[in-house]
């Protein structure tokens, strides 16, 4: 089996096929290291990878010879992602500190958040909601907003997209608003619905994603035995009319028994 | 508080005639005669008009179908937008409106259903954005690119109400059906192992990254797969060997021939609980899935499901009295007892639905609000199948699935890969 360090030669191959065998033996490594039982594999399989997309090399500044070389990243860009994504099934809470510095890289910033969405512990989580509060980007941070909507619910998560339904940009707070209907509390309609009437037109794709969000929300806190939040926010829907589509729904579900 | 269902264009059009027009008007003043009122016709998007969305779905089944018209065409592939539309100028005289983006088709409030053939990556997105559109639905298989997208596809049906067909064609053909009315009503005795045989993958050629061609819109292509340079066999149907788009041979035929098994195995609403299997992988790429692949499912009542790449393609099923074959080819239908191929299921007997065409059951069940012969649930427990098979192969070893949770018993790693992230801004 070879090492890690000698599929990194592979992946930076300028030969596509060489990097296709890296590719596959990397993915290879990280499968069998992740089975049951063999935690301690997948430890220093996880160690590996964050020291080598950590890895940095001296460049000099050609122009500058008796300044002190900058440090850049050794890999490249593709090499590093490909790192980082094997990171999303073997890492753990020890490689949280890499995958934030790759957030802070934006050329492999995209790939980090991926990981992290993947990752179930809970300082991914957090990575991700200093992400979609602190960082910069539409894109990016809507991605952060949308993992954040896939996690189990806790304070770290609500807190941070309510943080994100007062920002300036009218798509991060859409994407909280849609995020936050994943997580099931029936006060949070009420924010909901204030944070849209500061943004979105009563008849907008805006206002359509976020009836469709109410929906999905009722849902979920019908499902969670919450009956009474759920029916006051479909018969609201019902009422409102804003989307047909979601009347219907709305009606629909008011009309199943409990 | 009414609550009575709004109406939909559909059922709207039909209730205000009935109200507007006295009863002596004949029926010929809203439809020509042999033809359905234009009240009545169903009007469809099409999404994806690639080969199988623009060849099979939209000249092979709606343009000809009286009971259809067709209002327009979408594709991130200008070529084939265009070409699409043309088609429709040509077969109808009539011109359809041309989009790129599947929202905006889907915004559109005079169509009633939309016929999804997008790559697999793309399925949960635009059927989920179709149902929460309030469209019927007809989505090509493999029902999702995870299990669950699959889930997710479920809930959305069924929280809008969604008419939702699933590609797995086969169910509406006779053969299958015949086949699986035998094992259903035991006549090869107790049934103890189904083999699937659905075919490999060809390794391709490497291609160099490149610029992508003006007419397509590559990045919405990637959508929500992570980011990776053009290249001509990476996209259109050679989606299908690379596994951040597709899960191979084995989702996309596997979601034929599995879906079978589960239809005889009376499992629509379950699954396999445990899995294990080899695969082979081409040395020198550029496929990243499976060619060639030896699967093994158990079910809770003891059946085993062999799902193979060699093989003559089709399924044959092993009972303690004998053996049945079926494929699409009908003289390859063949039985241990040649005496059953010519069987015919009677009153007292199991019988599966009949219908007049898997498009045509899907409209009829657009009219009577029934759910249709392949049902998003059913698509979504046949994906999961082939999914199943793939991550076992991936991973390298047994598996134990618990299809009511659906989740992995016991290997947290396993459980990761019943979802996948998707790239910004795309989410479910």
């Amino acid at each position: 089996m070879p090492t890690v360090e000698e599929l990194v030669k592979q992946l930076s191959s300028d030969d596509k096929v060489q990097v296709y065998k890296g590719r596959m033996a990397l993915t290879k490594l990280e499968d069998e290291a992740g089975a049951p039982g063999r935690e301690a594999d997948r430890k220093q399989l996880a160690a590996n990878l964050a020291r080598l997309i950590d890895e940095t090399h001296d460049v000099p500044d050609p122009k500058k010879p008796k300044e002190k070389p900058k440090k850049e990243p050794k890999h490249s860009v593709a090499v590093r992602n490909r790192l980082i994504r094997g990171l999303a099934t073997v890492g753990g809470d020890a490689e949280i500190a890499t995958l934030k510095r790759a957030l802070e890289d934006f050329e492999v910033r995209e790939m980090a958040r991926w990981s992290l969405d993947r990752m179930t512990v809970a300082s991914a989580t957090q990575a991700l909601a200093d992400a979609a509060t602190k960082s910069v980007g539409t894109e990016f941070r809507v991605g952060a907003i949308n993992a954040l909507g896939r996690k189990p619910s806790s304070p770290v998560v609500v807190d941070a997209l309510n943080a994100c339904l007062d920002d300036r940009d009218g798509e991060v707070r859409l994407a909280a608003i849609e995020a936050l209907s994943n997580h099931v509390d029936g006060s949070q309609d009420e924010v909901l619905v204030a944070a849209a009437k500061k943004f979105a037109k009563k008849r907008s794709r805006g206002a359509t994603r976020l009836a469709r969000a109410r929906v999905r929300m009722a849902e979920r806190l019908a499902q969670s035995g919450q009956q009474e939040a759920a029916r006051k926010i479909y018969r609201s829907l019902a009422a409102d009319g804003v989307d047909s589509a979601q009347k219907q729904a709305a009606e629909k579900a008011l009309k199943r028994p409990g | 508080m009414s609550f009575y269902p709004a109406p939909n264009r559909r059922t709207f059009l039909k209730s205000a005639a009935a109200m507007a027009a006295p009863t002596i008007v004949p029926a010929t003043v809203f439809a020509k005669p042999g033809q359905p009122a234009p009240s009545d016709r169903v009007v469809i998007g099409s999404i994806g008009t690639g080969d199988l969305g623009r060849r099979h779905h939209l000249n092979g089944k709606l343009l000809p179908n009286k009971r259809v018209q067709v209002a327009a065409v979408c594709d991130v592939d200008r070529n084939r937008r265009d070409q699409a539309a043309l088609d429709c100028l040509k077969k109808t005289g009539k011109s359809v409106a041309i989009y790129k983006d599947f929202r905006d088709l889907c915004d559109r409030k005079d169509i009633d259903a939309v016929l999804i053939a997008v790559p697999d990556h793309w399925h949960a997105l635009t059927a989920i954005y179709a149902c929460e559109s309030g469209k019927d639905v007809y989505a090509e298989k493999p029902l999702a690119l995870t299990i669950d997208e699959g889930r997710k596809m479920v809930e959305a049906a069924r929280r809008y109400g969604t008419v939702f067909q699933t590609g797995s064609q086969q169910r509406s053909e006779g053969p299958f059906r015949q086949a699986v009315e035998l094992i259903r009503n035991n006549k090869i005795g107790k049934l103890e192992r189904i083999d699937t045989y659905i075919g490999s993958v060809d390794a391709g050629t490497w291609m160099p990254s490149q610029t992508p061609p003006p007419e397509l819109d590559w990045n919405f292509w990637l959508g929500p797969a992570p980011y990776a340079d053009y290249a001509p066999n990476r996209c259109h149907y050679q989606f299908r060997w690379f596994s951040d788009y597709s899960g191979g041979k084995l989702t996309d035929w596997g979601a034929h021939h599995n879906d079978i098994a589960q239809w005889a195995l009376d499992a629509d609403n379950t699954g396999p609980v445990a899995v294990e299997g080899t695969g082979k992988f081409y040395d020198d790429g550029p496929p990243d899935v499976a060619y060639q692949f030896d699967i093994e499912y158990a079910y809770a009542n003891g059946v085993k499901l062999g799902c193979h790449s060699d093989g003559n393609n089709g399924v044959k099923f092993t009972g303690s009295d004998g053996w049945v074959f079926v494929t699409r080819d009908k003289k390859k239908f063949d039985a241990s007892d040649k005496d059953l191929l010519k069987w015919e299921a009677s009153s007292g007997d199991v019988q599966l639905p009949r219908n007049e065409g898997h498009h045509a059951n899907w409209l009829d069940c657009i009219a009577s609000r029934e759910r249709p012969l392949c049902d998003v649930e059913v698509g979504h427990r046949s994906a999961t199948v082939c999914h199943l098979g793939n991550i076992a192969i991936k991973l390298g070893r047994p598996l134990k699935w618990n299809p009511e949770k659906e989740q992995f018993v016991d290997d947290d790693q396993a459980n990761l890969l019943v979802s996948k992230p998707m790239r910004a801004p795309w989410h479910l």
